[in-house]
């Protein structure tokens, strides 16, 4: 932080420093002020399907008007006065979780937000065979952002969920599991067994090492993906971690042979 | 600040496995040992070689992330891991021609040697290597 053109915005009665195109809440968690959110990745462009991000935000030229605006899609201005934790707020977010806690009831981390707000019970009927999404929409960003779009949001008001094209098996996915460690609630879940591993309905066979034929954590589909899209060569996602290293160790240590019987020098350079 | 370079000279590892131990113990979370970053393997007879991020310009972990989660540092060279950017597609891990990204057994989460940033700022395993084996050089 260490620009020019830094200016003082208030949050929570604190004057803090931000920079133009900053966030509300990168700005807020910057200055130690916790945000609850569910949706927001690093990795993504911020989205605000959650809404638990919800502050007041307000400038003295309102007079006296204060909005409730979405902290990860606000973006931080020259004189804002923000407030993260007033009774309005609060109230929101009660809200919010209140209906999340009617989508999703089993959710452990849905109930201990709720709880933590003071909703313990839902005031809305819990849908019919609830499971534990919140429709964020955080796995198809992802998708989008580090791999192939292959999921999306699909069906429309109430039948909205996240799925594959025509619910079957996603042709376009690569099986990189980045949904499944991205979903806030552990919605999305995998199996893997042996050389294969299952997500969305659709089985992957796993790249095996070249050299001792152990499973790598990648899928065969997800190495030529990265390959072709990081312009990698595909040996790079061809041996494990630890032949790479024995392999490390078995040069250094031919080098550091040599130079224990004084065949090199030390600091002269040393050919392949 | 200066940069720091970890210079590794395997002629003089005894394989005592301090460094591991040093790099755990820097790296553990919650009264916990963390997983050592630096693993000290065995070649042949007595001979011994330590293996630990060699912190790689145009790195093979950098350049296979596919959300930027890894970065170098343009004035420390030292590549970090941003574990709230990561998506855990575990492509680095085998991506690094040289194994030294590693997978947390406990939290599933990739990390690699860090150089001890923001664990004092200094490669705890020089501090603890008994020979010149690690070592610290200073760049102004």
């Amino acid at each position: 932080m260490e620009q020019e053109n830094l200016f003082e915005m208030t949050i929570n009665g604190r004057r803090v420093k931000a920079a133009p195109g900053e966030l509300l809440l990168h700005v807020a968690r910057r200055a130690g002020i916790a945000i609850p959110t569910l949706c927001d990745h690093p990795a993504v462009e911020p989205f605000g399907s959650c809404r638990l991000c919800v502050v007041e935000v307000t400038r003295e030229s309102w007079r006296g008007w204060k909005g409730i605006m979405t902290a990860c899609l606000y973006p931080a201005a020259e004189g804002l006065v923000v407030e993260t934790d007033s009774d309005r707020v609060r109230h929101v977010r009660r809200n919010v979780l209140d209906m999340l806690l009617a989508r999703c009831p089993d959710s452990a981390l849905i109930q201990r937000l709720a709880a933590e707000y003071g909703v313990t019970r839902t005031s809305f009927t819990v849908r019919d065979n609830p499971d534990l999404c919140i429709l964020c929409g955080l796995c198809t960003r992802v998708c989008e952002t580090a791999a192939t779009s292959a999921i999306s949001t699909v069906q429309r008001g109430h039948h909205r969920e996240v799925g594959t094209p025509w619910g079957g098996p996603p042709p376009d996915c690569i099986g990189c599991l980045a949904c499944a460690h991205v979903c806030p609630t552990g919605h999305i879940t995998f199996q893997e067994q042996g050389l294969t591993r299952s997500i969305w309905g659709r089985e992957f066979e796993l790249q095996r090492c070249g050299d001792c034929g152990k499973p790598l954590p990648l899928t065969v589909d997800q190495a030529a993906f990265l390959a072709q899209r990081q312009e990698l060569d595909p040996s790079y996602f061809a041996r494990c971690a630890d032949c790479q290293r024995k392999s490390v160790a078995q040069t250094m240590g031919r080098i550091a042979g040599w130079q224990r019987l004084g065949l090199v020098q030390e600091g002269e350079e040393v050919a392949s | 600040m200066s940069t720091l370079r970890l210079v590794v000279q395997p002629q003089y590892c005894i394989g005592c496995r301090a460094c591991e131990m040093a790099c755990a113990f820097t790296h553990g979370t919650n009264g916990q040992v963390g997983a050592s970053r630096c693993q000290t393997l065995t070649v042949g007879k007595e001979a011994y070689v330590p293996v630990l991020c060699l912190q790689c310009d145009h790195a093979a972990c950098v350049q296979s992330c596919p959300v930027q989660a890894i970065t170098q540092d343009p004035v420390t060279r030292i590549i970090h891991v941003d574990q709230e950017k990561c998506v855990r597609c575990m492509a680095c891990t085998v991506a690094c021609p040289f194994g030294n990204m590693h997978v947390d057994p406990m939290g599933g989460f990739v990390h690699k040697c860090d150089l001890c940033t923001g664990h004092g700022d200094y490669p705890r395993c020089a501090m603890f290597c008994p020979t010149r084996c690690l070592s610290v050089e200073r760049e102004a």
